[in-house]
């Protein structure tokens, strides 16, 4: 098993309630972080699929009262954390919940180091700088609608991107009824995000055992679950596994960096409005094949988290980088059979040659920390552009 | 000022157009009381209320938390009964008489639902007889607790979706009070359970059904349910 | 792998592990606010030497209030009162936990008290007293171990009142466990064994009792695949850095899956007989933890199978049929306990009967058996094993393991 040479520090701050009747348990976790009025934020989208009710349903006999915003729009700014920051205080609430995907994370992580401290800690937190008090009680209730950012320490509003430890939320609940089921893509989109992370986080340089730990716990719960979630998507303990694998995937990630594939999908993505999953999963087997030309690279750990213990007892030494990314191509070309229009390649997602010069560059801001080696990205684009699927 | 969503803004005349919003600025909004500072040109204390054209009644609104009447009937009820049922069953079935007979003299514990109930308490009186004492936990000394976390907790134990181990393994209850009264009185309950549903049921609700002689069983049952129905005591 | 109807799983604390990290406990301390700790200790470790490397570690960076090494093996009430006082007496605004469990339950016991200005500490026993997060607590384990430094438990006994009492809380976790292979570097082979098997037996149960969930899981699988991979390294070449590291790892890693995901009937058994023979954790347990699979195999039977992976390896995996991999299992276990014994030149106990206290006798006379089964039907652990226990059955499996002789599957009742 890979060891790390160096010192090697790991944080999960959060708490974890998953499956029948979580939701019921928010009053009294809250209870015990000493809160007691909680304001809910999420998008009109889910204010429409039932979520009031549902949330209503969760505090019914609690006693407690809870405020419901439903108007997170899909690229949120600093304006919308200004107007709720006045409603928190002007209301009184004590606690946030977070209901929803990327956006509302994203708002709620600003408006919680706002509330919890002054307005001024965005800035902190926006340079790295934020001190790392204890912040007011902040619950994630996310759903497939992942962004691959919403249980860790980045937000990104427009214009202000922060990064803060203490932000990361405190309790996530994972429920099957604000897990509903989504279209095709978006779930493909969900599960090859999260395996790319899993993935990335099995390869890099600075990881542990524990990183190890969760990654391999997000890919085996993908691998084991996508075909269920994309074929049957009212089965709920497959939806159920998926965002469970979200959650531990963006541990990993948070624990230690985005690599070449996470950040160039991302950059793609934002070029071309196709979510990033599916870009991922585009790049996946090249980046993959990339590692195979490395010395050491711990190939047949990844196996195992993708292929499982079964299979992987089975393969030989040396054999478990190709077995890894024959196992991606294999669900790439699963994906394009159940999806209908399902994209091939990068070439038929809108972006153009032109655009590879900028792409690197652009990728490396995605990290914000200059830690990718830019020619490699490059490489792996220009792979993926050569390839159709 | 409770109907809508409203906040205080401080402003001075001298300043047009845009109020000044910023980030790291003076101030942001101020609930209540203008502080001097937050007012650079000086009107200390004017206090102009306005809505923020963002925040609308439709997107914005106070859901108070409702009831779940019905469910609360159906867990009182159930909660009822196997208190009553226990205080039966300490005088009919030996082994449940000697769990109480290893517990102190005075010993009371109480099996609710939070936040607020219900609930139902089980005292030793202070010559050893098992009594069920209501469900009205103010005022009443308790020795031991187990409170269900909520509602739908009780109501997954009372409709016998978890069984008492299962629940238990999946945090659905707190315990306050000594671990080793806890054990003897979830044994306690599951013998209880074991006496009330059918057996179908019952192999739900325990970890092992036990292998009784039949007309123990009958006979035990029986005589417990007549002592919860009609309050032998 | 398994998603529970519904589970809960929650570790905060900031894992720091590498061959120096020690180092970083200064920084730890200033990034929370704290600049004058309360290094908690025992005589043990302190004549071992380890707090002085800790010291040395910190170098001037961080100013040590004072040093408290008298933390007895049993945590006691009266210690925890009186080593508050001293933190209280040295204007300290934090801790750091230099020992094993009783140390690291003393440390979270005096939290409690400076924190909450604590008269009584009874008050906040139980579960839910604590609201509000307590002083900075940095653990740093010197076994590997009981995992008590991701735990949120701490267990204070009143010798006076001979009461024990519990704290459960959230706010008990210490903010940081530092892994730093040097502070098992000293630790004796028949420690090194019996703690290790400690951390072994919290995996094992983690993955097969009721509370089983997927964090628990795969923080189990890594620790005893690292327990499997350099347990009789080290008991073998103490100095093995690499090794001691791993080791620590893993303990750390079983300690995240058990607290999170409980334990079964081996504790069940296990904490009896400590409390009525003053048996040490982690003799009981490795001597204990063969029975537990087999007692509950017919319930766990699959789920059992997959820990030939980690405890086997790939390979004889592999090569095991699906329905010999729970034999296999505790083929293994057994066989390490008796690899332990045979390299500690006897001293690991391999049943209850050989068990020896200091002076050389007997620590478990077959007699007090039935004593330790009724004890035993008190521990909360017995809510979490997979199979029912009564006052029989724990009898019957404490017969067979203090003969030594596997269990008769015949004779367990199957629920």
């Amino acid at each position: 098993m890979f060891q790390s040479a160096h010192t090697f520090v790991f944080c999960s701050p959060a708490k974890v309630l998953s499956g029948n009747r979580a939701l019921e348990n928010l009053p009294v976790e809250l209870a015990g972080m000493d809160a007691c009025r909680p304001l809910i934020l999420t998008t009109a989208g889910l204010a429409v699929r039932g979520m009031e009710r549902i949330m209503a349903g969760a505090f019914a006999d609690s006693q407690l009262t809870v405020g419901f915003f439903t108007g997170v729009p899909p690229c949120p700014d600093r304006e919308l954390v200004r107007t709720l920051y006045g409603l928190y205080r002007d209301r009184g609430y004590d606690s946030l919940i977070a209901l929803g995907g990327g956006p509302v994370l994203t708002v709620a992580k600003a408006l919680n180091i706002a509330v919890s401290g002054e307005p001024e800690d965005l800035e902190a937190a926006a340079a790295g700088t934020l001190e790392s008090k204890e912040l007011r009680p902040l619950t994630a209730i996310p759903n497939l609608d992942v962004s691959g950012y919403e249980m860790t320490r980045y937000a990104d509003l427009a214009s202000l991107s922060l990064t803060a430890p203490t932000a990361i939320p405190g309790l996530l609940v994972l429920d099957h009824r604000t897990v509903p089921a989504e279209d095709r893509k978006t779930t493909a989109a969900a599960a090859l995000l999260t395996l790319t992370q899993a993935v990335e986080a099995l390869l890099h340089p600075g990881r542990n055992h524990l990183t190890d730990a969760y990654a391999y716990g997000a890919a085996r719960f993908i691998m084991e679950n996508f075909r269920t979630a994309l074929k049957n998507p009212s089965e709920r303990g497959s939806r159920l596994a998926l965002a469970n694998a979200a959650f531990f995937a963006q541990t990993a990630f948070d624990n230690l960096s985005g690599g070449k594939i996470f950040c160039l999908g991302m950059a793609i993505s934002r070029r071309c409005a196709v979510s990033p999953g599916l870009v991922m999963g585009l790049l996946l087997p090249h980046g993959l094949l990339m590692e195979m030309d490395r010395e050491e690279t711990p190939g047949k750990d990844l196996f195992l988290a993708v292929g499982g213990a079964e299979d992987y007892a089975l393969v030989e030494e040396g054999m478990g980088l190709r077995k890894t990314v024959d196992r991606c191509v294999e669900l790439l070309l699963e994906l394009q059979s159940l999806i209908p229009d399902y994209p091939r390649s990068i070439r038929d997602i809108g972006l153009k040659k032109s655009d590879l010069e900028e792409l690197p560059g652009a990728a490396d801001e995605v990290t914000g920390r200059g830690t990718l080696a830019l020619p490699e990205v490059r490489y792996l684009l220009d792979k993926a552009w050569e390839t159709r699927f | 000022m409770r109907g809508g969503v409203f906040l205080a803004l401080c402003f001075s005349p001298g300043i047009s157009g845009d109020p000044g919003h910023r980030f790291g600025g003076a101030g942001w909004f101020i609930d209540g009381d203008a502080k001097e500072e937050d007012c650079p040109n000086g009107n200390e204390g004017e206090v102009i209320i306005a809505v923020m054209e963002s925040l609308t009644m439709d997107n914005f609104r106070e859901i108070p938390a409702g009831g779940k009447p019905f469910k609360r009937i159906y867990v009182a009820l159930m909660l009822w009964f196997v208190g009553r049922a226990i205080q039966a069953a300490a005088r009919v079935d030996e082994a449940v008489g000697e769990e109480f007979a290893a517990l102190p003299d005075g010993f009371t514990f109480s099996l609710g639902v939070l936040p607020r109930g219900p609930a139902m308490i089980v005292g030793k009186g202070e010559e050893g007889q098992v009594r069920y004492r209501g469900w009205r936990l103010a005022g009443q000394r308790i020795d031991l607790q187990m409170k269900i976390k909520n509602l739908e907790g009780a109501l997954l134990m009372f409709t016998f979706q978890e069984s008492t181990a299962v629940a238990t393994a999946r945090n659905r209850l707190i315990v306050d009070g000594e671990v080793p009264a806890a054990c003897a009185i979830v044994r306690i309950l599951d013998r209880v359970e074991v006496y009330l549903l059918p057996k179908i049921i019952a192999k739900l609700a325990v970890k092992r059904y036990p292998d009784w002689p039949w007309e123990e069983k009958v006979g035990n049952r029986i005589r417990i349910y007549a002592g919860a129905i009609l309050g032998f005591r | 792998m398994y998603l529970p109807g519904y589970y809960e799983y929650s570790c905060r604390v900031k894992i720091v592990a590498g061959h120096d990290a020690l180092e970083g406990i200064p920084a730890l301390l200033r990034h929370v606010g704290a600049r004058r700790p309360l290094l908690v200790t025992d005589k043990g470790v302190a004549g071992a030497g380890l707090v002085d490397i800790v010291r040395q570690a910190i170098g001037d960076r961080l100013e040590i209030g004072a040093v408290a090494d008298d933390v007895p093996p049993d945590s006691d009430l009266k210690v925890v009162h009186r080593l508050s006082a001293l933190y209280r007496e040295n204007g300290c605004d934090a801790m750091i936990a230099v020992g094993g469990g009783s140390v690291m339950d003393t440390a979270k016991g005096i939290n409690i008290v400076v924190s909450e200005r604590a008269e009584d500490l009874m008050k906040f026993s139980g579960s839910g007293a604590l609201k509000r997060p307590l002083k900075p607590l940095i653990a740093v384990p010197t076994t590997a171990g009981t995992g008590s430094e991701v735990t949120l438990v701490a267990v204070i006994k009143d010798h006076e009142r001979h009461l024990k009492m519990a704290f459960v809380s959230f706010f008990l976790l210490p903010d940081a466990a530092i892994l730093d292979s040097r502070m098992t570097l000293s630790l004796p082979a028949p420690i090194t064994a019996s703690t290790g098997m400690d951390a072994l037996t919290h995996a094992v149960e983690a993955y097969y009792c009721l509370s089983k969930n997927p964090l628990s899981d795969v923080t189990a699988l890594a620790a005893i695949r690292l327990i499997s991979g350099n347990l009789l390294k080290v008991v073998r070449k103490p100095s093995d850095r690499e090794g001691r590291l791993a080791m620590a790892n893993a303990a750390t890693l079983a300690g995240m899956a058990f607290s999170n995901s409980m334990v079964g009937m081996v504790h069940t058994l296990g904490h009896a007989t400590g409390s009525v023979c003053g048996v040490p954790h982690g003799v009981c347990m490795a001597i204990l933890l063969p029975y537990g699979l087999e007692y509950n195999r017919h319930k766990r039977e699959v789920v059992m199978g997959e820990l030939l992976f980690p405890i086997g390896g790939p390979g004889i995996y592999g090569q095991t049929a699906p329905e010999d991999r729970t034999n296999r299992v505790i083929a293994y276990v057994r066989q390490l306990n008796e690899d332990l014994h045979e390299m500690t030149g006897g001293r690991h106990a391999r049943f209850l009967g050989e068990v020896i206290d200091r002076e050389g006798n007997p620590a478990v006379p077959r007699e007090r058996l039935p004593d330790i089964a009724r004890t035993a039907l008190g521990d909360g652990s017995i809510f979490y094993n997979p199979e029912d226990l009564d006052y029989d059955d724990l009898l019957m499996v404490l017969e067979a393991a203090w003969e030594g002789m596997p269990l008769d599957s015949g004779r367990i009742r199957k629920g």
